[in-house]
């Protein structure tokens, strides 16, 4: 074989596996045009060294372009899995699904811990994959939805149109209580997923164990919350609301104050009105035994009769604070209309 | 700070100034068809260095932006992707020339 088409196969070798790393639609046209590169270098070489083209001259041709992956690169300088914008929106939700999976690891601690001879190491494992499993299919998601979606639909709760801000604004929030989006951009995030449980899975609230090798599952909510079902679902979606022009505005104003006091109060009432009425929480004899709940998880509810107790006294408790706290903002919020009049009046 | 440390920024952003001008350097040169190599050997000549690993890919960037236009030429030695500049590149220069002679001369009142 001729010398030439020795270094010719060496250069061709190169440029294929720098189209390794090449999208398919552009890489015959891009290893085309560096075989020509390398070969113009290689020319170049040997006019210098006043000698013909040899062997270690297309070697240090090709030491001086670098690793194939090197070349490649520069080809391809944005290729990130996710745009920083996009980032901005993967750590709440990862702060979200951790959570879920914190909670998911200590319900599974305190249901082994009843069993005679927990598997801990096969729980631990068993829950390292799925947050692995969760964070991976989170990364991928929005990795696909950027791509596929227009621009600025997938940041929207974070970014407000960075192209048209208007200094003027800052102006408007001088002298106003500005808010952490992150944290109601969070909160609405949680909202959707209560408002996809309690709306359409509620029977997936419940407790559920290893008993004898057989896994058994009580929900928790009776028939009576199906009265209730829409009144909740709408609390939630007016908070959801609430969270999301929130943490759009970035600050409190008149209309925030009172859209926030009208969702709590009808919040407050919805729980006056189920403690009031009808159990919406189904743990007593009756409704388990209709569940054929198997006689281990009678017992083990039925003996946590008293934290059910302190579980109500808790909430009634919770209620009448948040009740005199709804008062209070209340009182607050006329209080300062009532000042913005007097000083437009003392200004007139 | 030490020397070697010294170095390295200066280094660093000599790197970025020559990042910076890069663009128009290449636009300038691109009036006539020209492939890679040649204009890497150009631009060296004028004392411009360029990296080929640089040069090429920058070439299809301003292509896919359509500041460039180019054609396969076949009828030589070797094939060869010839790059010229196309009108919208020739608008390009023409405002980034201008911004760059006014650059210099704020530089200038600045450094004195």
């Amino acid at each position: 074989m001729k010398p030439e088409n020795e270094f010719r196969l060496l250069f061709e070798r190169y440029a294929e596996e720098v189209g390794g790393y090449l999208p398919r639609r552009k890489r015959a046209d891009i290893q085309l045009e560096i075989l020509s590169l390398l070969e113009d270098s290689l020319d170049d070489l040997s006019a210098q060294e006043g000698r013909p083209a040899d062997e270690d001259m297309a070697l240090a041709v090709l030491r001086a372009h670098g690793a194939p992956i090197k070349f490649a690169r520069a080809y391809r300088p944005d290729d990130n899995l996710m745009r920083p914008e996009t980032f901005q929106l993967f750590k709440p939700l990862a702060v979200f699904v951790g959570c879920l999976l914190l909670l998911e690891l200590l319900l599974t601690i305190g249901l082994s811990v009843s069993r005679p001879h927990p598997a801990w190491g096969e729980m631990l494992m068993d829950w390292v994959d799925g947050v692995f499993s969760a964070l991976g299919i989170l990364v991928l998601s929005l990795a696909v939805l950027e791509r596929t979606t227009p621009a600025g639909w997938l940041t929207w709760l974070f970014d407000r149109g960075s192209e048209d801000w208007d200094p003027a604004g800052l102006k408007k929030r001088l002298h106003k209580k500005t808010v952490n989006s992150r944290e109601y951009g969070f909160e609405a995030l949680w909202l959707l997923f209560l408002i996809g449980l309690f709306g359409f899975f509620p029977q997936w609230v419940g407790v559920g164990g290893n008993l004898n090798g057989e896994w058994s599952f009580l929900p928790v909510l009776s028939e009576n919350y199906l009265h209730y079902q829409p009144w909740i679902v709408l609390y939630f979606l007016g908070r959801l609301v609430f969270c999301v022009s929130l943490a759009r505005q970035v600050y409190w104003d008149s209309r925030m104050r009172v859209f926030q006091i009208v969702v709590k109060a009808y919040g407050l009432g919805l729980l006056y009105a189920m403690l009031a009425g009808r159990w919406v929480i189904g743990l007593n004899p009756v409704y388990i035994a209709f569940h054929h709940t198997p006689l281990e998880m009678q017992v083990w509810v039925e003996s946590g009769g008293v934290v059910l107790t302190i579980f109500f006294l808790a909430v009634s408790l919770n209620l009448a604070v948040h009740t005199v706290i709804l008062i209070v903002q209340v009182f607050r919020l006329f209080r300062s209309w009532a000042s913005e009049d007097w000083k437009a009046a003392s200004a007139n | 700070m030490n020397a070697k440390q010294t170095n390295q920024l200066l280094e660093g952003y000599t790197q970025e100034l020559r990042r910076g001008v890069i663009v128009m350097a290449v636009l300038s040169q691109l009036g006539e068809l020209e492939y890679g190599y040649s204009l890497i050997t150009r631009l060296a000549q004028l004392g411009f260095e360029v990296d080929q690993g640089t040069l090429y890919p920058l070439l299809r960037r301003l292509e896919e932006r359509g500041l460039l236009e180019s054609e396969w030429v076949v009828t030589e030695s070797r094939p060869r992707r010839y790059y010229k500049i196309s009108p919208a590149g020739e608008q390009v220069l023409a405002e980034l020339k201008k911004e760059w002679d006014a650059l210099v001369q704020t530089m200038q009142k600045v450094m004195k």
